[in-house]
């Protein structure tokens, strides 16, 4: 396969797993800012990388490693407190990522539905919460409510998506 | 949904609910990440749902990503225009809308560039300034050069004509500053030219942190503080200086520095064309040259001296009480006292002789703050004596720098035939049978689906050679052994890369493990010819060291068997007490201070 073929095939693949990579990023990081810049970074090493790609494999186990290794040296320089994974919790993570793969995107793929039979508040702040960069306190601060009260409302929201989603795939 | 909550199929303890969410939240406390680790290493119930969970969590960043920046301002009506792609590559943007304009074009200003006038306007106004930045350029080169030459005839005179400073007025001056040693000028920041690069560093740590170098250029006006370890310069004019920890220098231009304090070794090639300078030179020539011409010579300034390069190798170093010390290795040095400008023009013109003096290979000086110099010789045999303790302190520069070397590691079946027993690599344990004995791992034949053996560079290893199927979901443990000395402990990089079949659970150097990349279990066409690397930085010791590798044989699911192999390639780079003490100029017998950590 000549160059600009093979990377015209490796960006109609990097595409089509772009949504995957990006879930695959946000489990390691679920703080919103470090899932965006991370990706930001797996994508642009992936980009630098991708005379590597043997074509004849899969994508998205090949980027994957790539983000695993990207996230490890991102998480050392950025010394957070509060890391939700050290380093050996990011590799059994990302093992079991790779092994529900097919599961999690049957289950995902009930999501919209789920998120139909939410009220509209519930919507609503679900939409907030997601689409916002600061954090959730700072959320509740602007609102003028305590922090546990809106924590406690997506504990709850998250919960009933999960079991809607549980349950949709059981009864398949 | 909100009223009749459906039937829960997954039993999820509450600690755990509790636990991911305040992840999801970004509230988890030290306390919090102990517990979850914990439940996430011993139950595999507990993965799975953090797994699952996680990826909901991820999955509606996902469906919100962009809800936030696209959310309409209060005054707009207009909707966001849905036709837009959900995701931004970062190599490609959505293009926007072609428009075409249909309405009559707007009248064009005078003084706008699409005007005749307005464009002749800007023309003239930008050729106007870059006439004046020119004759700004030419009127400061014109009169630098024209004091250059005016220093250089009024210092030539005054040498000449035996005085200290010559008459008053500009030729006064002028033959003063001619006189004095070039003091240090300092350029503006933003004009400091490169004038050399960083080209070795070991071990190096800063008393300075500011002044960590950032980058390997060196621009003139650079100042190293060094609390540890060595540098190495390579100037722009070929000299080389190793600083040697502690160590305060400043790089002033492309022909030297100031040591503050410390010490370097400094080598400086002789200049080819100029191989029929002779050994012994006037030290007015000298002068004239240093200053101002082409071939400056190389120069170390002190608190108390100026170590100026005739061609030659040798040592510097200045001492907490503002002592300054000169060791010659090869060739020739000229070390004279700084001129504090104390002494008059007729004191400086008739002292001069005793406050520079030449000196030859092997030879030191010691130039003390009170302005004497001490010169001596290094004995041959040692001995008690002033003589010898400069010459113990000759011994004690760094003339060369330190150079990784690889160090002895064995890739997988290098060097044999399949069949043969791999000398260097065990198999040492299976999770299948508690009782296993350690066996050499060896050289096997391997199917068209793997990376074909290479005897020169590496092979793949199993408990035979003949690819033998051994039972799925069993863990292989191969172990290869290798020594470091102290130094490569410390100093040791280990890069490999492997090939399994089918998966590498765990990489353990002396038992600790390193972060193995994730890769899948072997499937599709070519798998087992993929490499996938590793790499460690730390954890290597003094001695024998253990590499492991824990082989998983099939995937997660199958209860079959099948064949199992692995296959490692391996670099380690250090740098050897060996060689330390090779560089360093002492005998090794009174280097066993030095080299010890």
């Amino acid at each position: 396969m000549d160059n600009e073929a093979a990377r015209k095939l490796f960006d109609e693949r990097f595409v089509r797993i772009h949504r995957h990579l990006f879930r695959f990023v946000a489990v390691l990081a679920p703080n919103r800012e470090d899932a965006e810049e991370l990706f930001q970074e797996a994508c642009l090493k992936i980009l630098e990388k991708w005379r590597d790609y043997d074509a004849a494999r899969p994508m998205l186990p090949w980027a994957c490693g790539i983000a695993q290794n990207v996230a490890r040296r991102y998480f050392e320089r950025q010394r957070r407190r509060g890391l939700p994974l050290n380093e050996v919790l990011l590799d059994v993570v990302a093992e079991t990522q790779h092994r529900l793969a097919a599961e999690i995107d049957a289950r995902l793929q009930k999501l919209p539905d789920c998120l139909q039979q939410l009220t509209e508040e519930q919507r609503l702040l679900l939409e907030e919460c997601y689409s916002s960069y600061g954090s959730i306190k700072k959320l509740a601060q602007a609102k003028q409510l305590d922090p546990n009260v809106l924590y406690k409302r997506l504990e709850r929201i998250r919960r009933l998506l999960f079991d809607c989603i549980e349950s949709a795939i059981t009864q398949e | 949904m909100v009223d009749n909550p459906p039937k829960k199929i997954r039993e999820v303890a509450p600690e755990l609910w509790t636990l991911v969410s305040h992840v999801c939240n970004d509230e988890l406390q030290p306390a919090d990440e102990a517990r979850l680790e914990s439940l996430l290493r011993h139950d595999p119930q507990a993965r799975e749902f953090f797994g699952l969970f996680m990826s909901l969590h991820a999955e509606l960043m996902w469906h919100f990503r962009g809800a936030g920046r696209s959310a309409p301002a209060a005054e707009e009506t207009a909707p966001s225009p849905p036709s837009l792609p959900e995701y931004e590559l970062p190599w490609e943007k959505p293009r926007p809308k072609v428009v075409i304009e249909t309405s009559p074009p707007r009248p064009i200003p005078w003084y706008s560039i699409h005007s005749t006038f307005g464009l002749h306007l800007i023309a003239h106004t930008i050729s106007a300034i870059l006439l004046l930045i020119g004759i700004g350029i030419a009127s400061v080169v014109y009169v630098t050069h024209s004091h250059e030459i005016a220093a250089t005839r009024a210092a030539t005179c005054a040498e000449d004509s035996g005085s200290g400073g010559g008459g008053g007025g500009l030729s006064g001056a002028l033959a003063a500053a001619g006189k004095v040693e070039p003091k240090k000028i300092k350029p503006k920041k933003e004009e400091a030219s490169v004038v050399g690069y960083i080209s070795g560093m070991v071990d190096c740590r800063w008393a300075d942190p500011s002044l960590k170098p950032i980058t390997p250029l060196i621009r003139q006006g650079t100042k190293f503080a060094l609390a540890s370890g060595l540098m190495e310069i390579t100037y722009t004019t070929g000299a080389k200086v190793i600083l040697q920890g502690p160590c305060t220098y400043e790089v002033e231009s492309p022909h030297g520095g100031y040591l503050a304090l410390g010490k370097l070794a400094a080598k400086v090639e002789p200049p080819k064309s100029d191989s029929s300078i002779p050994a012994e030179r006037s030290r007015q020539a000298l002068q004239t040259r240093k200053l101002f011409s082409e071939k400056s010579l190389f120069a170390v300034r002190t608190p108390t001296a100026i170590i100026t390069d005739l061609g030659t190798e040798f040592g510097v170093e200045v001492l907490e009480s503002g002592e300054s010390q000169a060791h010659v290795f090869q060739g020739q040095v000229e070390v004279r006292l700084v001129d504090d400008g104390s002494s008059s023009s007729a004191e400086q013109g008739a002292g001069v002789r005793e406050r520079v003096i030449v000196l030859g290979e092997n030879q030191s000086a010691v130039v003390t703050k009170d302005g004497k110099i001490q010169t001596t010789e290094a004995p041959k045999g040692g001995g008690p004596g002033e003589g010898s303790r400069i010459a113990a302190a000759a011994g004690a520069f760094v003339r060369q720098m330190p150079h990784w070397a690889p160090l002895k590691v064995f890739n997988t079946g290098i060097g044999l035939k399949e069949g043969d027993p791999d000398p260097h690599w065990q198999l040492v344990a299976r999770s299948d049978q508690p009782d296993f004995k350690p066996q050499p791992a060896v050289v096997t034949k391997v199917t068209s689906n793997c990376l074909p053996n290479n005897p020169v560079r590496s092979q793949w290893l199993s408990l035979a050679g003949d690819f033998p199927p051994v039972p799925d979901q069993t863990v292989y443990t191969f172990r290869t052994t290798f020594e470091l000395d102290a130094a490569e402990a410390k100093t040791a990089t280990l890069r490999g890369r492997f090939l399994a079949d089918n998966h590498v659970d765990a990489i353990r150097l002396n038992g600790r493990k390193l972060n193995v990349p994730f890769h899948d279990y072997g499937y599709g066409v070519n798998f087992f010819a993929y490499w996938v690397e590793f790499r460690a930085t730390e954890g290597f010791v003094e001695g024998p060291n253990t590499l492991e590798f824990d082989v998983y044989n099939g995937d997660l699911h199958s209860t079959m068997i099948g064949p199992m192999a692995l296959r490692v390639e391996l670099e380690i780079v250090g740098i050897s007490s060996i060689a330390k003490r090779a560089f360093l100029s002492m005998p090794a017998k009174s280097r066993e201070s030095e080299v010890a950590p």
